[in-house]
């Protein structure tokens, strides 16, 4: 059973361009992930392993200095980084890329009420009425799940818990039906019990319109119970890929293994010898892997069966 | 029934918008207003009728302020001279606002973006510099020399020198807004660059320009009389407070204090109820202090 691929990105590398006294830093390196139709795609990786990086890349809105170097990131059948800056707004994003960040309160604009906020993108997305508008925001203020949503729709962003304020962001990327959402740390910034919230309405959105999703975050559980697919980032580079199942219960790169372990761990290990030692979890490893493997190495890529690709070069 | 919900809805009314600076302002201006707009009704004399002999003469019962080294009563022309002064501030500052907010909110959006926008904010942001850069007193003389010492040329001189500092207030906030992480979210979902700037910068980026715009004014009365020093701005016996200041400053040393500290006082106050305003107005359009 093939599914449709709906959104490709091939070889993609990022970096920041040299300067003076700067060599060029290279942020991504050739990252190739696949997004299929119905199919949520999850990417672990720890701070600064290019996760963020990664997603805004795809919608083509890096923050200076980084620069697109090579790849292609393609939906559908069009390159999204060679479009044009008119064409990229008014077609694709938000239409059909969407992406919901972390930091939600900090994302609305602190004066203007945020349902006015959601009302204006859905108007200059499409042609309609403004009370039309305003019923399609309460309506999916009522949908993800906002208590009082008419009062709720003329608040302000510091009046509304950051629970509230992600349950607005996640209107605002839904309002105009996109094929694909970006979920960058959803959950980030958010208390364990509103994590659940959020996580269960995630869950509850991507099952009913079989949306297609990519979710990047360090909260291997989310991943877990939410993908069916998973891309471990390491240094800007995949380490790891393959079906949720088979990566998480055999984890076979040093670097997925120290994640999934550490994630496990909970307060009562923490202090003990194990903890420290997979702490210290050194280079060494990937070595030992690359030797092992070097006759089976493609492009520094080992493949196993359904898919799974683990990286063995440094 | 009726009448509780209009007064709930005044009270909301006043809770959200009127703080305590809006009020000083408005006591300080309204009866300085009203008493300069009816002082043809209420000053004694007119302001322009020279008293022979009673030159610098000081406080009396004919002459409440004394009169100035002319003849001519201060009381009188004190009443007078706010008129052509708010005039010349509120027109040369709007000029200054209409034409300088939206430039500064271009310039800062597009500096140092890709693309044509950001090569024409390049050059919009030197030519504000040269301007700033550009003597007053000399381009105030060289527009009068060509076109004749009228109010209105003040105005245009002075609104053109806000031009640059309205811009540059804007700009500077702009840069700062417009990398912050709501202006982002916006850009990612795919929002217009004029929904952006109108309805998100715009408003966020605007409120030290309204607290400028009162020190405009207040600024634009004094550079007013630098220009009528000069003789470029406006000429003698008509009553201007900048102009009372700069030709009584000269009897000072002599002792005649008052041709110079009534206008002074007068401006003074009229400066100070200008900025409460200004105050009370960035407080209240903020939806951060609305209760």
């Amino acid at each position: 059973m093939t599914k449709e691929r709906i959104l490709g990105i091939h070889n993609l590398s990022v970096v920041v361009p040299e300067e003076q006294g700067h060599p060029e830093i290279s942020i991504l390196n050739g990252i190739n992930l696949y997004l299929k139709k119905d199919e949520h795609v999850g990417i672990i990786g720890g701070s600064g392993s290019g996760k963020s990086v990664l997603m805004n890349a795809i919608i083509k809105s890096l923050q200076e200095p980084l620069v697109i170097k090579s790849g292609e990131v393609v939906l559908g059948s069009e390159n999204i980084l060679t479009m044009k800056h008119d064409q990229l707004n008014n077609k694709v994003l938000g239409k059909r890329i969407a992406s919901i960040c972390p930091n939600p309160n900090w994302r609305l604009d602190p004066i203007e009420p945020v349902g006015e906020q959601v009302k204006n993108i859905y108007l200059s997305h499409f042609k309609v009425k403004e009370a039309e508008a305003r019923t399609r925001v309460l309506e999916l203020f009522n949908m993800v799940g906002i208590p009082d949503a008419t009062t709720r729709y003329n608040a302000f962003s510091h009046e509304l818990s950051g629970g509230m304020a992600q349950r607005v962001l996640i209107t605002m990327a839904l309002i105009c039906e996109p094929e694909v959402l970006l979920a960058d740390e959803p959950t980030g910034g958010l208390d364990v019990t509103i994590q659940m919230q959020v996580f269960d309405l995630i869950l509850r959105l991507i099952r009913e319109k079989q949306r297609s999703i990519i979710i990047a975050s360090r909260d291997i559980g989310l991943i877990y119970h939410l993908c069916n697919h998973i891309y471990v980032l390491k240094e800007g580079r995949i380490v790891e890929a393959g079906n949720i199942k088979d990566v998480i219960q055999n984890p076979i790169h040093p670097y997925t293994c120290k994640l999934i372990k550490l994630s496990e761990s909970n307060y009562k290990i923490r202090r003990s010898q194990e903890y420290m030692d997979l702490l210290q979890t050194t280079d060494n490893k990937y070595y030992k892997l690359c030797e092992e493997n070097a006759a089976h190495c493609k492009d520094g890529y080992l493949m196993f069966e359904n898919e799974h690709i683990v990286r063995v070069c440094k | 029934m009726m009448k509780a919900t209009n007064k709930g809805k005044r009270n909301f009314f006043i809770k959200k918008y009127i703080n305590v600076y809006l009020i000083i302002g408005f006591v300080i201006l309204v009866p300085l207003i009203l008493v300069t707009f009816f002082a043809d009704k209420i000053a004694p004399y007119d302001p322009t009728t020279v008293f022979s002999g009673e030159y610098l003469m000081g406080l009396s019962n004919k002459h409440i302020m004394g009169t100035d080294s002319l003849g001519m009563d201060i009381f009188s022309r004190v009443m007078y001279a706010p008129r052509i002064d708010l005039i010349i501030g509120i027109l040369a500052t709007s000029l200054g606002t209409i034409i300088g907010v939206p430039l500064g909110l271009f310039v800062g959006y597009f500096e140092s973006r890709k693309g044509i926008n950001g090569k024409i904010s390049l050059v919009l942001i030197r030519i504000l510099d040269v301007i700033q850069a550009f003597p007053v007193f000399i381009l105030g003389l060289a527009i009068v020399a060509v076109t004749g010492q009228k109010v209105i040329n003040v105005i245009y001189v002075l609104g053109f020198i806000w031009i640059p500092v309205f811009a540059r207030l804007v700009r500077v906030e702009t840069l700062r807004t417009r990398d912050k992480l709501f202006v982002l979210q916006e850009r990612a979902i795919g929002q217009k660059n004029s929904v952006i700037i109108f309805k998100h910068i715009l408003p966020n980026a605007i409120s030290p320009a309204i607290t400028q715009i009162s020190t405009s004014i207040a600024a634009s009365i004094l550079l007013t009389a630098g220009l009528s020093f000069v003789g470029a701005g406006v000429r003698m016996p008509h009553p201007e407070l900048g102009l009372m200041i700069s030709i009584g400053s000269g009897n000072m040393i002599t002792g005649q204090w008052w041709p110079t500290v009534f206008p002074g006082i007068i401006l003074a106050i009229l400066v100070f109820g200008l900025s409460m305003i200004g105050e009370g107005i960035t407080i209240s359009i903020d939806p951060r202090n609305w209760k």
